[in-house]
């Protein structure tokens, strides 16, 4: 195994997690993201010999991932609600700061969600973890959607109150 | 945003769009405001983040996760870039935790897993959050996973030798052999011998055991509680430079707070907070398989009693007969194997189906009460219209049952899927109110759905009776529908009544039990079989 591939894999693998979240941002569709981050990733280790070390990898992979989002945009034939190009480039030049303390933020999540009541779990684990979607949890549960919906939406709002205090105590910059 | 009502308006279009369920109206407003308001971009952010990351606590991609997935074998093609990354990435997390280990390219790519750093050793009634299904004992615990432990608490066996047992609600990560990262939550550390060094890291300690026992307990503001009950530990802050640390020796205690630069301070010692076991309770059992693979027969339980686990042969159970019932408003009162009929249709009595070994044979839904009794039931048989019977089952023990430690009594419940997961709580009394006695509600199964020990049944009949069933007098004479299969499949949970929680002093026995419904939701419990642990050395280990 050369060196340049353990470099390589070092980097990616400290942050993949937060390339795809950016990519997520401009993109706001999983299925549409996960397709250019799998093209993302393959650039990145062709063109890995182009890259500075002096560099900071994140912001050269989401550069990278930007021209990705964009080409993917522009040859998609799927019909989806998209950013115009003018906020796309918003979104991209200040995403990149804000996942700084990615790491911090998912640790105070999981605090957090344990602390949920276990109704709330329940309808978090049936969206995020059963691969159901609400109007069928909802048919199963013999409620309306929208309530689900209304409820799920409660719950976000509770989990990043409760994330923004666990930062605070830590002396985290939210 | 110039108000909260507009906040609340933007916001609900973050959430329309993550759920997929935003128009293309409120698309374009949405658009148009992120374009326009820089607080709006971050809070978008961090809704990203949020979603994103409550799919990563359920198993989205990480480094955990590739190992697992390539655990289970190559999935893709040596031209899937996707599947050579992932693998690529495990090696440098394999490598990180110090294992050596083989990897080759291309169509013949093999990973051979490193051995794990630690393995559930036991767990009483754990669930954790986002994991599909529940953990066997003696699972491995994924390195650099987080775990979030929502109920119950378990035991850890590290490779290294040392053991922690963790108590929900609890988030934390398994670092190595020689160490666990607690981020929320208590956890109780044995290590010594080969296993001293083992460290525990908090928020902004990292507590270094130097033998042998000791708790620390996380607050969610990531403060740390470190109480050494046997040797002493070294804490030292998470963050900086400075190498000093406080030692903490046998019978101290200290908190540490989250804020940085902030002096520890001395707490009073508990000997309570260090948990030195998992609680008494029903570990696990096991049954016959019938021709459906499914449960059947009982062919011993597993208990601990007062620290101390003993199987118990299904003959070695003191049996328990129906000597009442009156039963809820739901009339389906009666299950049957569904190779079996109902058997008063071969002159037996519906009343000793409670009694069998079979766990599909039940006498179900009985009647209950939201509190729980405080004087003798009325049990007339048949039921008199004044007084009318307490709504509820009773039943007898065939010996007299003592009172030791841990679960002396153990109550099998059948329970449909699609009923809830931690089964269905019940009063338990004595059956004669002697002074000192009172009833006792159960409100958590030892077995539970999510158990791993809980097992499929075999399948069963279900009978709907004509009438409410008020006394064993109606229950042997009204008809019923004729019992077709209960599509819906069941599992078989389990709990311990502990006759100390009913007032019964160490050694006393009973030898009458009776049982409600608590009456909190339209389902009742569903009793399938009911017996008494032996008293003393019974039971193997």
């Amino acid at each position: 195994m050369d060196s340049s591939y353990d470099q390589f894999l070092r980097h990616f693998v400290r942050d993949d997690k937060r390339l795809f979240n950016y990519i997520y941002s401009l993109l706001p569709h999983t299925a549409d993201a996960e397709d250019v981050f799998q093209r993302t990733s393959l650039i990145l280790w062709k063109k890995f010999d182009q890259f500075d070390a002096r560099e900071d990898f994140l912001s050269w992979a989401c550069g990278v991932a930007f021209y990705e989002v964009r080409n993917f945009l522009r040859v998609s034939s799927r019909q989806r609600l998209r950013f115009n190009d003018e906020l796309l480039a918003g979104l991209a030049a200040e995403r990149i700061a804000s996942l700084e303390g990615h790491d911090e933020r998912l640790a105070a999540l999981a605090r957090c969600v344990a602390k949920l009541s276990a109704d709330d779990r329940g309808l978090v684990n049936g969206v995020y973890g059963g691969g159901a979607t609400i109007k069928e949890l909802a048919d199963e549960m013999g409620r309306a959607a929208q309530t689900l919906y209304n409820r799920l939406a409660m719950i976000r709002r509770r989990l990043l109150e409760c994330i923004e205090r666990n930062l605070h105590a830590e002396g985290q910059t939210p | 945003m110039s108000d909260g009502s507009l906040e609340r308006d933007w916001t609900r279009l973050l959430d329309a769009m993550l759920d997929g369920t935003i128009t293309a109206e409120e698309h374009a407003q949405l658009e148009r405001a992120l374009a326009s308001e820089p607080d709006l971009r971050r809070t978008y952010f961090r809704y990203v983040d949020l979603h994103l990351g409550l799919r990563a606590l359920h198993g989205g991609q990480n480094d955990a996760e590739f190992l697992r997935r390539l655990d289970a074998g190559p999935r893709a093609t040596a031209g899937s870039a996707k599947w050579w990354l992932y693998a690529a990435a495990a090696v440098v997390t394999i490598a990180a935790t110090g294992t050596a280990l083989t990897m080759l390219r291309g169509s013949s790519d093999r990973i051979v897993s490193p051995p794990p750093a630690a393995r559930l050793a036991q767990h009483a009634g754990a669930k954790f959050y986002g994991l599909d299904g529940p953990q066997p004992v003696g699972s491995p615990m994924n390195v650099g996973q987080q775990y979030v432990l929502t109920d119950g608490s378990i035991h850890l066996a590290f490779t290294s030798g040392a053991e922690a047992i963790i108590t929900a609600p609890a988030v934390f990560e398994i670092g190595g052999p020689m160490r666990l990262a607690v981020a929320l939550g208590k956890c109780s550390v044995h290590a010594e011998g080969e296993a001293e060094g083992f460290l525990v890291e908090t928020p902004r300690t990292q507590v270094i055991d130097r033998g042998t026992r000791f708790s620390v307990e996380v607050g969610e503001a990531g403060d740390a509680l470190v109480q050494v009950s046997e040797g002493k530990t070294e804490v030292f802050p998470r963050a900086g430079v400075d190498p000093s640390y406080e030692e903490l020796t046998s019978g101290m205690a200290r908190v540490f707070p989250s804020v940085p630069g902030a002096a520890s301070s001395a707490i009073p010692f508990d000997a309570d907070r260090f948990t030195s076991r998992l609680p008494d309770r029903i570990v696990t059992y096991r049954t016959t398989k019938g021709p459906r693979g499914g449960a059947v027969a009982l062919i011993d339980v597993t208990v601990q009693r007062g620290g101390r686990t003993s199987t118990y042969a299904f003959e070695e159970l003191i049996g328990a007969r129906l000597t009442h019932f009156k039963g809820a408003e739901s009339r389906f009162h009666m299950t049957t194997h569904w190779g079996e009929r109902d058997p008063y249709l071969q002159g037996a009595e519906r009343a000793e189906l409670l009694a069998e070994p079979n766990l599909n044979n039940a006498i179900i839904n009985p009647g209950g009460s939201r509190s729980p009794l405080t004087s003798h039931p009325i049990m007339n048989d048949p039921e008199l219209t004044n007084p009318v019977n307490t709504a509820g089952f009773a039943v007898r023990f065939d010996h007299p049952v003592v009172n030791g430690p841990g679960p002396d009594v153990v109550l099998f419940e059948l329970q449909v899927v699609v009923h809830p997961e931690a089964g269905d709580f019940f009063h338990v009394s004595p059956v004669l109110f002697e002074p000192g006695l009172r009833s006792h509600t159960i409100t958590r199964y030892d077995i539970n759905m999510f158990s791993p020990e809980a097992v499929a049944l075999d399948g069963f009949r279900l009978y709907l009776f004509d009438r409410k069933l008020g006394s064993l007098d109606a229950l042997e004479q009204a008809e019923h529908n004729g019992g077709p299969e209960h599509i819906v499949p069941g599992r078989l949970l389990a709990v311990g009544i502990d006759l100390s929680d009913l007032g019964f002093a160490p050694g006393a026995t009973a030898r009458e039990l009776f049982f409600q419904d608590v009456l909190d939701d339209l389902n009742y419990v569903d009793p399938v079989l009911i017996v008494g642990l032996p008293a003393g050395d019974a039971g193997g280990n």
